[in-house]
């Protein structure tokens, strides 16, 4: 199966990769896997107080080229949104903006769960230890 | 050895000599064996109820005996359709006993049995896992950029360190498999119609569980494939 341009342009040189600090109170992580293809990716954002606007967005990948592909293309698109923007991106975007075959949806998936995951990591340090509102709103 | 349900009128008769069958396998009247019916499933086949706590030992007493009764080699001079049918029975019949022999199948085959066509494996592992493989993977690709010095050394221990906890994880989950299986044996038991709503949410909340344990047991072997395949690839390069 053939990569799309995009898809070769992240993997060859993937944008922002690497790690920001997960004990810091502004940094939401997301980890997610994929049991069927055994693909993992950790997705982290730091989101400015005072604006709620992601400053830096940070992901590293262990999977196929188009995991690593929707993961670096959502930490561009995380960088500069609002959580509220940022809670609205779609795999059906990744697939879009990548081309991805069905066979890859699945990548776009975790990379869209990555995000949701991030985010709902930072919502919960900024409540404390408190309940997590957007995790429950995002319940099948 | 109780006999699969008959649903359907026209398997209750002889392929070939078209009177009423009393066995399922085997016609009494002209002995020609009978071909599986599609709507009967591996538990019906083998006289089995729909219970997922199973005695292995009489499970294979029943896949022995009506091996017996298929096996393609006592068919060898029969007529064309009855070879045939002796043919795909006998194959069915080993894919039904290895399946539900495993349990990890035996939940398989059950999932798929319950929610049909429906059904997809999740593609969701609890947050903790895929920490933990996360972690997994960054030891194996720092494993990657050192070679041969102490950095190395520490690596492995590390790693080997994490296969064994990921072990004793995979063979956690699959006790808690016996577990779902327990509670799904418990609820049809008590049931009085399998099809009633609330009966209904019971087992599928079980299915659900059933699922997540294994998707949780397939991403552990495939990590735990790895390490082995990294710290293998590992030594042979040091040599």
């Amino acid at each position: 199966m053939a990569y799309s341009e995009k898809v070769i342009d992240h993997y060859n040189q993937p944008r922002n990769v690497g790690s920001l600090d997960k004990k810091e109170k502004n940094v939401g992580t997301g980890i997610v896997g994929a049991p069927e293809c055994g693909d993992v990716m950790k997705l982290q954002i730091k989101v400015n107080d005072k604006t709620g606007v992601v400053e830096d967005a940070k992901f590293k990948t262990f999977g196929c080229g188009s995991a690593i592909a929707s993961s670096s293309l959502a930490t561009e698109w995380l960088r500069g949104k609002t959580i509220d923007e940022a809670m609205e991106i779609k795999n059906v975007d990744i697939v879009n903006e990548l081309s991805l075959p069905p066979v890859k949806i699945h990548c776009s998936v975790l990379a869209e769960d990555a995000i949701k995951a991030a985010i709902a990591d930072y919502k919960k340090k900024q409540n404390g230890n408190g309940v997590d509102p957007v995790r429950e709103d995002d319940q099948e | 050895m109780s006999t699969p349900k008959q649903t359907d009128q026209s398997h209750s008769l002889c392929w070939n000599c078209h009177s009423e069958l009393e066995s399922p396998y085997k016609c009494v009247r002209c002995v020609k064996i009978q071909p599986w019916a599609d709507d009967t499933d591996y538990f019906q086949f083998l006289g089995l109820p729909r219970r997922l706590q199973i005695d292995l030992d009489d499970l294979e007493a029943r896949f022995l005996k009506l091996s017996r009764i298929f096996h393609p080699d006592f068919f060898q001079e029969s007529e064309f359709a009855e070879q045939d049918i002796a043919l795909v029975n006998a194959a069915r019949l080993n894919k039904a006993y290895a399946t539900l022999k495993d349990r990890e199948t035996r939940a398989g085959y059950i999932l798929e049995l319950e929610l049909g066509e429906k059904y997809r494996p999740t593609k969701n592992v609890p947050p903790e896992l895929a920490t933990s493989i996360f972690e997994v993977q960054e030891l194996m690709a720092e494993l990657s950029t050192h070679s041969g010095n102490a950095a190395e050394q520490e690596t492995i221990k590390a790693l080997k360190a994490r296969k064994e906890e990921l072990h004793k994880d995979s063979h956690a989950r699959l006790e808690e498999l016996d577990v779902h299986f327990a509670a799904y044996d418990k609820v049809i038991g008590a049931a009085t119609s399998p099809f009633e709503p609330s009966v209904r949410r019971k087992i599928e909340e079980i299915l659900r569980a059933m699922d997540q344990t294994l998707a949780a047991r397939l991403y552990l072997k495939r990590i735990i494939q790895n390490i082995t395949a990294t710290l293998e690839g590992n030594s042979t390069n040091g040599h």
